[in-house]
């Protein structure tokens, strides 16, 4: 199971880069091509030093970077487009978060698997059990990301599909922000209690 | 400082309010999958219950074993609640006294056990080596309870479970292998020290001590004695000679190895010799600090002295001051083998211990120098010449007791027990 999460960690946080190639401009192509290349070099030494999170955080900051650059409030009110990805291409680079967020979640279990891996091992556990006790686990829990991811997707279809036309975006974003108070509070509670 | 347990949903909270925020600001709409997706993992995960209920049942085959023989564990655990993944460690506990009495020789007693979202229930085998005697009671099964994304720090737990092993000194038997030995006698009945009714052969006048019959009480004696004391008849007894081993139990025991020390090579020459006498019609008793063994024949008796001596161990100010004890001695005049490890922390205690007891014996001193000299220098077998300076402390010793000294690493059990025998008047 450590090879597959260690291939999620390294090609999921690859689309956003190869879908800003196929739907760029050349300046956007440039661009991705060297941030593909930087994110693969990160990932493959992640890999290897057991935490591949940053190269799923780079294609999160790049994705933001791409998206906003290339559409919204920013290319609105200054008219020009720093970056051109074409409409198809910001939707799916818009799908392609989920993916990389997919590839957040395979990179905390592959940092897990590998911490509780090297610790149990060397306690005297039996390899062959710890390997495969852990591997039933991520499978368990990436299968379940996998579901939510799929739940989220659908949510979002749904979303789209209804128009909502008494909520401005600002107002959005407070109502967001008091839920992620709201949720911290709960998750400090639980972490304390 | 962030901990660690809750870094994971920090990031995934955090990641959904950036991806918030960008999609506002691009308004790329699939963005809200990512605003979405971490959020509702996180809330997933909170909602989750995260106390798991570890149940277990340890069964232990056979429940009584000797010393290097293996015993086999059977552990039944069953998990409800939680999701995560749970580290089980069966008995022994490190740092037990069960741990140090067993090795592990087959199996594992540690496991991890993934909990999804239904019960699990499994069952871990493994095999201990006893490598001491005693009594064990495997009766604690530790856990450790991570998570699922780790948003709490582990939890910790232990179940109570309970399962005995009565592990048995293998006792060496000593019959032919040094060449015959028997009692002079077939039958001992004539000499000095018997256990049995009292017969109507009268012995002496002495003091009531404790215990006494108050048949035997002398009135005309107590009428006389000039200090007012009660005196009473004493009659020989009938029966077989009386054997009784005193066994010392101080922390001068200890001295050595957790395996191999005085006390574990005396109890082991005990059991040699109580077979041997018993077997020969004897009657043997034992007394000890935690418990004594009343003077008997048969070899049914052969196990409640085993029974007494699995549970003996060396206590920091472990001394014999049994008024009892000098009760039966007075009565039953035995002969007295006390086994012990002289040196000057206990020299002057056992000198006025043996010099209280009005009977005859001998003291077998166990020297634990070349014990200790092996677990530093393995090539060295055998110490002797460190024991030199004992004949001092021996000169302090009652001389009613013949003083047999014995380095167990020189020599074995069996030299040992024919020169235990040839001073009580066996042929060997």
């Amino acid at each position: 199971m450590r090879t597959q999460l260690s291939l999620m960690s390294i090609i999921l946080p690859l689309i956003p880069y190869l879908i800003v190639f196929l739907y760029g401009d050349s300046v956007a192509r440039v661009i991705s091509l060297i941030f593909m290349g930087l994110s693969l070099v990160i990932g493959v030494v992640g890999v290897m030093r057991g935490n591949p999170l940053a190269e799923s955080l780079i294609a999160v900051i790049f994705i933001s970077l791409a998206s906003v650059l290339s559409s919204g409030y920013l290319v609105y009110s200054t008219s020009t487009y720093i970056l051109y990805i074409n409409p198809i291409g910001l939707t799916m680079l818009g799908y392609s978060i989920g993916l990389v967020e997919l590839a957040i979640v395979a990179s905390m279990m592959l940092r897990m698997y590998n911490r509780m891996y090297g610790e149990l091992t060397g306690k005297g556990y039996s390899e062959d059990e710890v390997k495969s006790e852990l591997s039933e686990f991520t499978k368990n829990v990436m299968g379940m990301s996998l579901i939510v991811l799929a739940i989220s997707i659908l949510v979002y279809l749904l979303v789209s599909s209804v128009a909502v036309t008494v909520i401005d975006p600002v107002t959005a974003l407070v109502i967001f922000l008091i839920i992620y108070v709201v949720l911290l509070r709960y998750v400090v509670r639980v972490t304390q209690g | 400082m962030v901990k660690e347990s809750s870094k994971t949903i920090i990031i995934l909270s955090t990641l959904s309010m950036a991806t918030a925020a960008v999609a506002l600001l691009s308004t790329v709409k699939p963005m809200v999958i990512g605003v979405a997706f971490p959020l509702m993992l996180a809330a997933l995960a909170l909602m989750i219950e995260n106390k798991p209920r570890v149940n277990a049942v340890i069964e232990v085959s056979p429940g009584r074993i000797y010393v290097n023989e293996d015993v086999e564990v059977s552990v039944r655990v069953k998990v409800t609640g939680g999701y995560g993944i749970i580290t089980i460690r069966a008995p022994p506990r490190p740092g037990s006294t069960e741990a140090e009495g067993f090795e592990l020789v087959d199996g594992k007693n540690v496991h991890i056990v993934f909990k999804g979202f239904r019960d699990v229930e499994k069952t871990f085998k493994y095999r201990l080596r006893a490598v001491r005697r005693g009594r064990y009671e495997l009766s604690v099964l530790d856990y450790t309870y991570h998570d699922l994304l780790g948003l709490t720090t582990p939890i910790e737990g232990h179940v109570d479970v309970s399962a005995s092993v009565e592990v048995m000194p293998r006792v060496k038997l000593i019959t032919k292998a040094t060449g015959i030995i028997k009692p002079r006698e077939a039958f001992p009945r004539t000499p000095l020290s018997r256990l049995g009714p009292y017969s109507t052969e009268f012995r002496s006048v002495r003091e009531y001590v404790l215990g006494d019959p108050y048949r035997f009480i002398n009135w005309k004696a107590t009428a006389r004695s000039p200090n007012g004391n009660l005196m009473v008849n004493e009659y020989e007894r009938e029966g077989l000679r009386t054997i009784l081993f005193i066994l010392d139990s101080g922390r001068w025991m200890r001295y050595g190895t957790w395996e191999e020390n005085p006390l574990e090579y005396g109890i082991l020459l005990i059991l040699s010799l109580s077979r041997l006498l018993l077997r020969y019609n004897y009657n043997v008793g034992l007394w000890t600090t935690m418990g004594r063994v009343y003077p008997s024949s048969g070899m049914g008796h052969y196990y409640k002295i085993q029974r007494a001596l699995m549970g003996i161990e060396a206590k920091p100010a472990a001394y014999i001051n049994d008024p009892a004890l000098r009760v039966m001695v007075n009565e039953t005049r035995p002969l007295l083998i006390m086994v012990t490890s002289v040196n000057n922390d206990n020299v002057n205690w056992l000198s006025g211990f043996l010099r209280s007891l009005p009977t005859y014996g001998i003291l077998l001193d166990i020297i634990p120098h070349s014990i200790i000299m092996k677990m530093s220098l393995p090539d060295i077998k055998c110490a002797k010449a460190l024991a030199l300076d004992r004949v001092r402390l021996y000169g302090l010793m009652p001389s009613r007791f013949r003083i047999l000294a014995w380095d167990p690493v020189c020599d074995g059990i069996g030299p040992i027990t024919v020169k235990v025998l040839s001073n009580i008047g066996w042929s060997v």
